[in-house]
């Protein structure tokens, strides 16, 4: 009994395509968009050589000092700055215009910068112009106090390298997962159209199947569980496979521990699935809010888990835990970056029961109504 | 005009779901525009990355001095010294730079090789490498300071070379025009806007158009002595309507929510920004038209109108400025109208003065944006012309009957 | 009795849908609910299939009050929806064989019930075709056979030849006495009369959520007044003697349009030899003379004042 339900459920929903494309084609195409989208993106904000101008007037070519530390600063792999040497201050304001520079410096006692706005590459030109100064000042205060030795001298001058940078994660740190992880997480609750099928076909004031299911000897809560479980199977099956593209065709890393990541797709299908039941089990709600509503929610739970602005869900957290814990696209997503990041899975497992617990939640809500067998109208 | 009174019609019996979509996305277009704006002036003002400090050494004068000379430069997040909690900060760069002072730091500094600090930044961040230029800046005029004169009280020392640090070099601003600069929220505003313009004239429209593609209506206007021309003529009449409403709704909602930046504005920015914006609406509708050929039920309708809107949107630097696209995204993006409409914008809101005229770029992005939407439109009116004809589209209505 | 209810009462808001209803219905019996739409046969329906909330009465079905978890009753009741309830992803055979299974457990017994059912509805052709394919008649009856799969001794009909062609509707009602020959007893609701007439051995006539009328077709037609309907071609009748017609002795209601006299007459009496005697008499020539007997429309019209069907 309920296997023959069961699997014809499944049948029954993968012969429907219009499903189909939503929880399967659609996802594969926005996941290769992205793959492309944001092949680069990990390089931007990235520190590449800062474009300036110096003006070469005659204070310029009298402080050797400033020479040799642009010099410096401008040669080699590690260069901060790319150097357009102009020869008036007119040349340089044209340049500025035109934003093929960020600034220019004019020599002096103490040397100028000119810029036409703020942002990091302008912060860097001055942080570069105060450290020279300021070393400067050291050396020049040195030399004043009878300091000659130029061991000494250069001892003031060396950078000694106070930092070390290092790693706290073992995947390295790419803004690019995210987005292809709330993407899943929207996938996963696209699930709700599978509960939102299954609901309708169950209930007799929804469809006349519904009516026919209704009046069969079968127990309702074997027809209930296996027409749903259909649903999730179907649906479980439908984000794998977005998994499995994401991990292998388009090279996205998981952190490497599939089997829970295909558990988080297992309980971010079944939260979708619940979702989508009970949205459905309200008769005075018609299919075409009904499914605006779905839509609307999961675009704007996507949305708050990092979907369309990376990083979201973090501020998010910071700011409005509780709309954060409450959310369970933020919850898949940050589920998938658990893996991903961490070695400990105490976090994971909190969202996974999280999860559970949503699902738990809206299911019994469901099966309130669902139970019930006879209705005020059809 | 019977085929133009009857989308209103079926219009109102949809109000619900329509209303959903236009609430939704206009809320989604502010919180979009919020999370994504950053303050930005023209003056200079130094950037300031955001930086945490965790101590293991304990509070020591130079650890002290070193949280106030950064503070001074930049914002200190404080976070807890737990690994997952600062793995979430660098992973969501809420902290551009993040330093661990390790235990025994203080008793190490003057020695010839001095503990070091650790330091976790994204590889290569610009804000982590100025925060860590700082650092060192600070380390060693402390460190030299010291070695220098041994008896100094840290304290003193710390006081002196904050007090150098500092001391800046004279920036001077450039202002090359008299134009106000557009506010960075409003012009994000104006960013989203493509998206939301297109998800919404998406959704509003084939709401009501997939009424008349039903294959049972279809085939009895096919049979009434109303020529197809005119039916899509009238069809079209109400999506220009609806779509320039849409526009109408996110201009207004835009005056509301930014009324401040706008008291600021120049007015022909403003022209030129709504104006843009108009062009593109025309874009969004013949982009539905198009689609809506495609949208046969409610499931495939979300489907084609998210596709497409996200899609188009990531390409053309909606969500992602164009700046941060690849070489090889960028040259695709050129054949999205989205790309148009972004490089129209961005070129808008760095006028910075009228005296040269508009920039002749403005006027060629919009003119590929109309050139955009005069082809999608015909190709949409063309299609929609045979496919309705074809023997598929008349084939499912049995189905339809017992619906 | 194998349908008891009692005093049921449904009401929507203000509406009442179902008006103290009573209705028993025999084992072996093709009982017809006759009524306009909306006279509440579909309500009566869901209600005795407890698919709806009523406000009062009480319904017993096989001698057991009906409830939804009373799964012994509803393993052998069959029902065919007004509305096609299929899946349309499902092809026929696929469809049949779910909707038996909800009843019959045992897989190798299914089949051979799916396969009868499919030969029993003539759908042989069309086992491996989705819905979708079929035309609307062929879709009745796959409707028909999703409810009649697992051999129900208890068949509920609601409107089963709505939208049907002739041809299909000669095969749903042949199927109807075949069911019933094989000893299923039928409820069947139609506001076709002649279907309700030809089929059916005991009918109840409904208006506006009650029973106006219950007995066989003979039964019904002897509780009125109205007999037979006298029809008579002639090619002038002066109005004098239309009321003379109208005064004989048993005539209840006479007009004359278009060359055509009709009189409703009285249940019993000769007022057809008295009618043509007074024409004859008037030396008026007619031609044809047609003599209708009385139809349930009548039976209808007499009893609630208005047509069955408007």
């Amino acid at each position: 009994m309920f296997c023959n339900i069961y699997l014809k459920r499944i049948r029954a929903a993968l012969r429907d395509p219009t499903t189909l494309v939503w929880t399967w084609v659609f996802p594969l195409m926005m996941a290769t968009l992205f793959y492309f989208a944001f092949g680069s993106l990990d390089e931007t904000a990235q520190l590449q050589t800062v474009p300036v101008a110096v003006v070469r007037d005659s204070a310029y070519q009298q402080d050797q000092t400033l020479q040799t530390a642009l010099q410096q600063v401008s040669q080699g792999d590690s260069a901060l700055l790319s150097i357009t040497y102009v020869d008036s201050t007119q040349q340089a304001d044209t340049l500025l215009q035109n934003e093929k520079v960020s600034g220019y410096i004019l020599a002096g006692d103490v040397p100028q910068l000119a810029v036409s706005g703020s942002g990091i590459e302008q912060t860097v030109l001055r942080g570069f112009l105060d450290s020279y100064q300021q070393t400067k000042n050291t050396v020049s205060r040195a030399v004043a106090a009878g300091v000659s030795d130029p061991q000494q001298l250069r001892a003031l001058i060396a950078r000694q390298d106070f930092t070390e940078g290092i790693s706290l994660t073992k995947n390295p740190v790419t803004e690019k997962v995210g987005y292809f992880y709330a993407l899943l997480a929207m996938v996963c609750l696209y699930g709700s159209f599978q509960g939102l099928t299954s609901v309708d076909r169950l209930q007799a004031n929804l469809s006349p199947v519904g009516a026919r299911q209704t009046i069969a000897p079968t127990n309702r809560h074997i027809l209930v569980s296996a027409d749903l479980l259909g649903g999730i199977t179907v649906h479980t099956a439908c984000v794998g496979i977005v998994v499995l593209y994401i991990r292998y065709v388009l090279g996205v890393d998981f952190g490497g521990k599939m089997p829970l990541v295909l558990l988080t797709c297992l309980v971010g299908s079944l939260v979708g699935v619940a979702f989508g039941a009970l949205v459905s089990v309200n008769h005075r709600i018609k299919d075409g809010p009904k499914t605006a509503i779905l839509i609307s929610v999961i675009m704007v739970l996507s949305f708050l888990s990092g979907l369309m602005v990376s990083g979201i869900n973090y501020t998010v957290a910071q700011k409005l835990p509780v709309v954060s814990w409450l959310n369970p696209a933020a919850r898949i997503s940050d589920a998938f970056y658990c893996l991903y990041c961490y070695d400990g899975y105490s976090q994971y497992f909190l969202n996974i029961g999280i999860l559970l617990a949503m699902a738990a939640v809206m299911f019994a809500a469901t099966a309130a109504f669902v139970r019930r067998q006879r209705y005020e109208s059809i | 005009m019977r085929v133009f009174k009857a989308c209103f019609q079926v219009m109102s019996r949809k109000m619900g779901a329509l209303a959903i979509y236009v609430v939704i996305f206009m809320a989604l277009s502010v919180l979009l525009t919020d999370m994504s704006a950053q303050q930005l002036s023209t003056d200079f003002t130094a950037e300031k990355p955001t930086f945490t400090i965790i101590d293991r050494d304990g509070d020591t004068p130079i650890t002290q001095g070193l949280r106030r000379y950064l503070s001074q430069n930049g914002t200190e997040v404080p976070l807890k010294d737990e690994i997952q909690v600062l793995q979430d900060a660098t992973f969501y760069r809420a902290s551009d730079y993040i330093v661990i002072i390790p235990q025994g730091f203080a008793a190490s500094f003057l020695t010839a090789a001095p503990l070091q600090l650790q330091t976790v930044t994204t590889p290569n961040s610009a804000r982590g490498y100025y925060a860590d230029s700082l650092v060192s800046q600070y380390l060693q005029m402390v460190r030299s300071s010291l070695l220098a004169d041994p008896g100094a009280d840290p304290a003193q020392v710390v006081e002196t070379a904050i007090s150098d640090l500092g001391q800046h070099v004279q920036v001077t601003t450039r202002q090359f025009g008299e134009a106000q600069p557009v506010s960075e929220s409003y012009h994000i505003f104006f960013r989203m806007q493509s998206y939301i313009l297109m998800v919404m004239v998406m959704l509003c429209l084939s709401t009501v158009t997939i009424a008349f593609g039903r294959p049972d209506l279809r085939r009895r206007n096919l049979c009434s002595p109303m020529n197809a021309g005119r039916l899509n003529g009238q069809l079209s009449l109400y999506s220009l309507i609806i779509s320039l409403f849409c526009w109408l709704l996110l201009t207004l909602l835009g005056f509301v929510v930014y009324r401040r930046d706008l008291a600021v504005l120049d007015m022909r920015l403003l022209g030129l920004m709504l104006l843009n914006a108009l062009v593109f609406t025309l874009v969004a509708m013949a982009i539905s038209m198009l689609a809506g050929i495609f949208m046969k039920s409610p499931n495939t309708q979300n489907a084609v109108a998210n596709f497409v809107s996200l899609g188009l949107s990531f390409l053309g630097g909606v969500f992602v400025p164009l700046e941060y696209l690849g070489q090889g995204m960028l040259a695709v993006a050129h054949f999205t109208p989205t790309y148009w409409y972004s490089v129209a914008l961005n070129r808008i809101c760095k006028i910075s003065s009228f005296s040269g005229g508009v920039p002749v770029e403005i006027w060629q992005a919009m003119g590929v944006q109309l050139g955009f939407a005069a082809a999608l439109l015909c190709i949409a009116l063309v299609m929609a012309k045979y496919a309705g004809r074809s023997e598929r589209a008349l084939q499912q209505s049995h189905t339809e009957l017992q619906n | 009795m194998i349908i008891e209810v009692k005093n049921l009462v449904k009401r929507y808001g203000d509406l009442v849908a179902l008006d103290h209803f009573d209705l028993s219905v025999q084992e072996g019996e093709i009982f017809g609910l006759l009524g306009p739409n909306g006279s509440g046969k579909t309500t009566a329906i869901n209600c005795m299939l407890s698919l709806l909330h009523y406000d009062r009465g009480e319904v017993s079905l096989f001698g057991s009050p009906m409830s939804p978890q009373n799964y012994k009753s509803k393993q052998k009741i069959g029902v065919v929806m007004q509305n096609v309830a299929v899946f349309h992803e499902l092809t026929v055979l696929e469809n049949i064989d779910y909707f038996c299974g909800l009843y019959v457990a045992d897989r190798k017994k299914r089949r051979e019930l799916v396969d009868e059912a499919i030969d029993f509805v003539g759908l042989g052709e069309y086992r491996k075709f989705l819905p979708k394919k079929l035309s609307g008649g062929l879709l009745r009856r796959l409707n028909i056979a999703c409810g009649i799969a697992h051999r129900p001794s208890l068949i509920f009909m609601d409107e089963p030849t709505v939208a049907v062609d002739p041809q299909s509707r000669n095969n749903i009602l042949e199927g109807i006495r075949r069911l019933n020959a094989q000893g299923a007893t039928v409820v069947y609701t139609s506001h076709y009369m002649e279907e309700v007439e030809q089929l059916c051995s005991r009918i109840m006539i409904m208006d506006r959520g009650r029973a106006v009328a219950t007995g066989t077709k003979e039964e019904l037609k002897a509780m009125i007044r109205t007999g037979e309907k006298l029809l008579v071609e002639l090619p002038d009748l002066p109005a004098p003697v239309l009321r003379e017609i109208q005064a004989i002795d048993g005539v209840r209601q006479v007009s004359y349009q278009n060359g055509q006299l009709v009189a409703h007459c009285m249940m019993g009496g000769h007022q057809m030899i008295a009618v043509l005697d007074l024409l004859r008499q008037r030396q008026l020539p007619f031609g044809r003379v047609f003599s209708e007997p009385p139809t349930l429309n009548d039976v209808f019209l007499e009893i609630t004042g208005k047509q069955l069907r408007d």
